[in-house]
């Protein structure tokens, strides 16, 4: 009996060790956004109720592989603010190619997909932001520090 | 035991060993705004209509109420004002005039206040603390007095919105 419970328990540990190193097998690589920093530049609410960024796009390389048949995801979120009179929220994306790209609104509190798909990609977002102009900013030069998470599963 | 030991004990280090198969990259947002003024009224002239002064002591302008939006971005407890300045007193000519302190306004809307034309100091007008678009109206009306003489009178005045 103390044998059975002793095979077991072994075979338990080889194959839990196998699942690993087929886990182990698995490369997740973010590339660096490209440019790393966007400025959104003074403008006349009026005229420009919706301001683009310079520059007007940034690139994000994704690559997993040794994923076969598991999810993963890509995810955004800001470290606040720009200021207490702009919301991060007031910043949005629209990102090619779609799918694995979503488009989304950036948040400090709640991390938000921006590609999401299942097995191995190989993928190039195109990123681009843009902020809802209003009177109610206050004058100022402001930044906030953002991150994107490659994750799998 | 000590082979069940044993096997626990490489189950429990193959488990914590375990990685995290993610990858993180930074990316900065910068964002500069400056100060900005900018002052709508609804009309770029009044006129007052002539009246019999017992019945009319007040004549209110023909356009009354004056619609008037001030939007602003200054810094957060920053002031912004709003002023009116005559150039002189109404005239219809050859030393023919009105004083321009008969001329006064009755204001709505939030930071809007009323006041008196002056054609030598800045009168107030409006005042806001911080940025935004602010929405009123004024009112016009001036003296009517058995004092002055007939013409047609005219004065240009000057509103200035200020955004430090």
């Amino acid at each position: 009996m103390k044998k059975l419970l002793f095979i077991s328990i072994l075979s338990i540990a080889f194959f839990i060790s196998y699942e690993i190193q087929s886990a182990l097998a698995q490369n997740v690589t973010l590339g660096i956004p490209n440019p790393s920093s966007i400025t959104f530049n003074d403008a006349d609410p009026d005229l420009q109720p919706l301001l683009s960024s310079t520059p007007n796009s940034v690139s994000l390389d994704i690559k997993i592989s040794g994923n076969p048949g598991s999810p993963w995801k890509l995810t955004h979120l800001a470290a606040g603010d720009l200021s207490p009179s702009i919301p991060i929220s007031n910043i949005s994306w629209t990102v090619t190619p779609q799918p694995p790209f979503v488009n989304g609104s950036m948040n400090k509190t709640v991390a938000q997909t921006a590609a999401q798909g299942v097995g191995n990609v190989n993928q190039t977002g195109t990123f681009t932001f843009r902020i809802t102009n209003l009177w109610t900013y206050n004058t100022g030069n402001f930044s906030v520090v953002t991150t994107f998470t490659l994750s799998a599963p | 035991m000590k082979k069940f030991s044993l096997v626990l004990g490489i189950l429990g280090l193959l488990l914590t060993s375990i990685p995290v198969f993610a990858a993180q990259q930074t990316f900065t947002v910068n964002m500069g705004v400056s100060a900005r003024a900018k002052l709508t009224l609804g009309v770029s002239a009044i006129n007052f209509p002539d009246a019999d002064p017992d019945a009319i002591p007040s004549i209110a302008a023909i356009e009354n109420a004056i619609s008037v939006t001030a939007k602003v971005r200054t810094g957060l407890s920053s002031i912004a004002t709003l002023t009116h300045r005559a150039t002189g007193n109404l005239s219809a000519g050859s030393g023919i005039t009105i004083p321009i302190g008969n001329v006064t306004w009755t204001a709505t809307g939030a930071g809007y206040v009323a006041g008196a034309m002056s054609s030598s100091t800045d009168v107030q007008a409006g005042s806001w603390t911080g940025s935004g678009s602010y929405s009123g109206t004024f009112s016009y009306f001036i003296v009517n007095s058995w004092s002055y003489v007939i013409g047609n009178y005219t004065v240009s005045s000057t509103y200035i919105l200020t955004a430090p």
